[in-house]
């Protein structure tokens, strides 16, 4: 169990860096520059295999997924082996012909909101792209496809927060996720900073308020790590006792690791886009994925657990009033910088 | 390698805007988490560019001595933050060798 749960096991799919934005904060860099996509037999082939290691769910990302042509078919593929569907995107390419390829297959589609309409334009690198997203809603209710906001949080933004979640609440969204910024990709070249440990302590003082006032229409979702919850369940951050060699092989890979991040180049990669591919779990076009999957577990799963413990064991001690932190973000980091070794810890079985 | 980012008082805050607590108050701080965490409960963490999932359909093909036990886990899982439901389909003449399981699961506590 992750993060998300045992009972989500995410993979998320970027089939694409190409966007129609150059966003301020963007950690993948996307952009209309960028050429490259993944082609769709390959991916529905991983997703067959994906299926049977227990994965349930997807998350369409990139670049901006609408720019990807064989997004339907995707989706469509995915549905039909029984996954739950998410699309981000900043909604700007959102019309009725594609809404009406999408929606038999979406289960939500996620819209990214940055703040007020004036910071919404500067961090999109684009005038009027609030007013543009804005006018393209009425699209998605009539289609009735259920859909929410991301907003990222920052160091300077928190008091944007309150305006967002009433337009969220006024649109009829039904969720709206709150993540940190992550000083990567073009977010580093605009010098853009991410909230600390401190500014996540206020932001879920903020979050916890306007979840009390929205409570009937909508459902915040701060997505930061809760030091208690991982210390009561280490688990959620792949910490506490490993899992024997032997039945780490024997068991389906959404029970090691979840999230799964397909990236563009073709790396399936654990947690989150940029994760060291010395932790890479396959690429698409060497091979059947259960097969590499079938290697990971044997050979890199160790390794995976020992960076995930280490992470922790540097997070855990915390002061009181910092009890939360972005454990993607560090987790990533670290997964580039540590020599990969051997756990250390004293294996344990799995218990049914 | 700490992963614990550095804090630093001196930088302009979105929430010095917001609220009466100064960075050094941390008993201040603590406190007021402590209330907070009564009304909100950060239970999963996600990530950009991945919204939650509230939401699975699956379905499963069950032998049919396993059915009972698999039924029974599945219905464990309901609870306060947990709905799960499942149709089951039999398959097989005349006696049912397996079963199609179709489970529904959405979470209720987002």
């Amino acid at each position: 169990m992750g993060p998300t749960g045992d009972v989500v096991n995410v993979i998320q799919i970027h089939p694409t860096l190409r966007c129609n934005l150059r966003c301020r904060h963007c950690y993948s860099t996307s952009g209309p520059e960028q050429r490259g996509e993944l082609d769709v037999e390959l991916l529905e082939r991983f997703l067959a295999d994906a299926a049977g290691e227990g994965y349930n769910a997807i998350g369409m990302s990139g670049g901006e997924p609408l720019t990807w042509k064989p997004l339907p078919r995707l989706l469509a593929c995915a549905r039909s082996l029984g996954f739950a569907t998410s699309v981000t995107s900043n909604g700007l390419l959102l019309d009725a012909r594609r809404l009406a390829q999408l929606a038999p297959h979406l289960g939500l589609l996620a819209i990214s909101l940055d703040g007020v309409p004036e910071s919404h334009n500067r961090m999109r690198n684009r005038a009027h792209a609030f007013e543009q997203m804005r006018a393209r809603l009425d699209l998605l209710r009539a289609a009735g496809v259920p859909f929410g906001f991301i907003f990222t949080l920052t160091m300077d933004n928190l008091p944007e927060l309150d305006w967002v979640a009433g337009f969220a609440a006024t649109e009829g969204a039904r969720l709206l996720q709150i993540h940190p910024l992550e000083q990567v990709g073009r977010a580093r070249e605009y010098e853009l900073r991410p909230p600390d440990d401190l500014e996540l302590a206020y932001g879920f003082l903020e979050v916890a308020r306007l979840q009390r006032q929205y409570r009937e229409q909508l459902t915040l979702q701060y997505d930061v790590a809760d030091r208690q919850l991982i210390a009561r369940e280490p688990c959620r951050a792949f910490a506490g006792p490993a899992v024997a060699a032997d039945v780490a092989a024997d068991a389906r890979l959404a029970a090691l690791v979840s999230p799964l991040v397909v990236q563009e180049d073709g790396w399936v990669v654990p947690i989150q886009h940029g994760f060291a591919t010395t932790h890479a779990i396959a690429r698409l076009d060497r091979g059947p994925f259960r097969m590499q999957a079938a290697r990971w577990k044997r050979e890199r799963y160790p390794r995976f657990r020992h960076l995930a413990e280490q992470v922790w064991a540097d997070m855990r001690d915390a002061p009181e009033h910092l009890p939360f932190t972005n454990w993607y973000a560090a987790i990533t980091t670290a997964s580039a910088h540590r020599p990969a070794r051997r756990p250390l810890t004293t294996p344990v079985r799995l218990t049914a | 390698m700490a992963t614990t980012r550095k804090i630093t008082s001196n930088v302009n805050r979105g929430s010095a805007k917001l609220f009466a607590l100064k960075p050094h108050d941390h008993a201040g701080i603590a406190k007021a988490l402590g209330m907070a965490r009564s009304d909100y409960e950060v239970k999963w963490w996600w990530k950009y560019g991945q919204p939650a999932i509230d939401l699975i359909q699956a379905q499963l093909e069950v032998n049919a001595k396993q059915l009972g036990p698999v039924v029974s886990q599945l219905m464990r899982l309901n609870g306060p933050t947990l709905q799960v439901s499942a149709s089951c389909f039999p398959y097989g003449i005349p006696v049912p060798e397996w079963f199609r399981l179709e489970v529904n699961i959405r979470n209720a506590g987002r």
